[in-house]
């Protein structure tokens, strides 16, 4: 059976100041159920991604207890790819006709951390240093620079064009243009990559309303078919953040 | 003040000959570093220890130059802090070891490498902690 997404909300990413990450995810989801033209409750389950929120299915205090199954996943970098996967293989499996995917977050800034034992690592790897991910953002694009001829500009040229994108997308965090010349020119992080290469953790939240493809058209004359949202580990002699 | 190793059982303490220790699976013959309990392979878990080979190539670097957050991170930060450079080191064709390299500057993909100890810091009771590290080989550079 096939999955549509018929609604879709975004809170803007950035810096909100007290607003919580919770907060956040109501008004993505909002916006998601108005784009969708349904109610809060038609939604008949929900699954919610974050990483700073233990526990993002008390969104429904904000949005009315309507006792829908909510599951939360935390997949790291994954997580939203997770969310929406397990929602649409809901729909396939029909189990349910109609649902709530959501992610929602307020990081802290810089890079992240945590404790290297909870990922298989032993402590000595993250006292010497190893355990941060921009550091591991360096050695692969190194390598891949040295593999496949690219330059350093090449880099600040992708740079530049997120930047640019960013100055007209509303919703976006980084809403000025940099140059490549900026770009280059910013504090080396881990060779070759400079800060504003670098993405930084932030604050916002998105929502997508999904439903069986063959009544999307209830709800929106333009659906969003979903044909695929799937998460793998790595095979042997791959590497990935916070690996020895 | 004495030296510590920063971690025990990963690297012989030899000052002129170190070699890290890492495992190796009785049943497919991977070796890991570090050791673990059982193969990344083969699922086996008839893992014994085995010494890496001393030389190899670099892989892949980058260079850290801000502190990482601490924790986990153990070393010298705010001012005391001075960048480094890391690598995955090849060890002949048994393995892949994420290390600190000596040098920032003058590194090269490829480039031959050897492993030395180096000072890490010094720890709460004034001993000098010593980590695993990898040089480019004389002449290399």
């Amino acid at each position: 059976m096939d999955v549509a997404i018929v609604g879709v909300g975004l809170h803007p990413f950035g810096r909100f100041g007290a607003r919580t990450g919770i907060d956040m995810g109501a008004i993505a989801i909002r916006r998601a159920l108005e784009d969708a033209n349904v109610a809060w409750r038609d939604i008949q389950f929900a699954f919610a991604g974050s990483y700073e929120i233990d526990n993002p299915d008390a969104v429904v205090g904000l949005m009315g207890l309507t006792g829908i199954p909510f599951n939360n996943v935390y997949n790291g970098c994954a997580t939203a790819a997770s969310v929406l996967k397990l929602a649409a293989d809901t729909i396939r499996l029909g189990e349910y006709e109609l649902g709530l995917a959501v992610g929602m977050d307020k990081h802290l800034p810089g890079a992240f951390s945590s404790d290297p034992r909870l990922y298989a690592c032993p402590s000595w790897y993250g006292e010497l240093g190893h355990f941060i991910t921009t550091k591991y953002f360096g050695m692969k694009i190194n390598k891949y620079m040295h593999d496949h001829g690219i330059t350093a500009t090449t880099l600040a040229r992708v740079a530049a064009k997120n930047y640019r994108n960013g100055a007209l997308n509303p919703n976006a965090f980084r809403r000025k243009a940099l140059s490549e010349e900026e770009i280059l020119g910013s504090r080396m992080l881990n060779y070759p990559l400079t800060q504003y290469m670098f993405c930084s953790p932030d604050e916002g939240a998105a929502a997508v309303v999904l439903c069986r493809a063959d009544q999307a058209h209830r709800y929106t004359d333009k659906p969003i078919y979903l044909r695929a949202s799937e998460v793998r580990t790595r095979r042997l002699g791959a590497f990935e953040v916070h690996s020895p | 003040m004495s030296r510590v190793p920063v971690a025990e059982g990963i690297f012989t303490s030899s000052s002129d000959e170190p070699q890290l220790v890492g495992g190796r699976c009785a049943a497919c013959g991977i070796v890991t570093f570090p050791a673990q309990d059982a193969c990344p392979r083969c699922a086996s878990t008839d893992m014994g220890k085995h010494l890496l080979s001393r030389r190899g190539r670099l892989w892949a670097w980058t260079t850290q130059e801000f502190p990482p957050p601490s924790p986990p991170y153990a070393g010298p930060t705010g001012d005391a802090f001075v960048p480094y450079a890391v690598g995955y080191v090849e060890l002949g064709n048994e393995v892949r070891v994420e290390t600190r390299l000596t040098q920032t500057k003058d590194l090269r993909t490829g480039m031959e490498m050897e492993l030395v100890l180096v000072p890490f810091r010094v720890d709460d009771d004034g001993n000098e902690v010593v980590t695993f590290a990898f040089r480019p080989v004389d002449g290399a550079a």
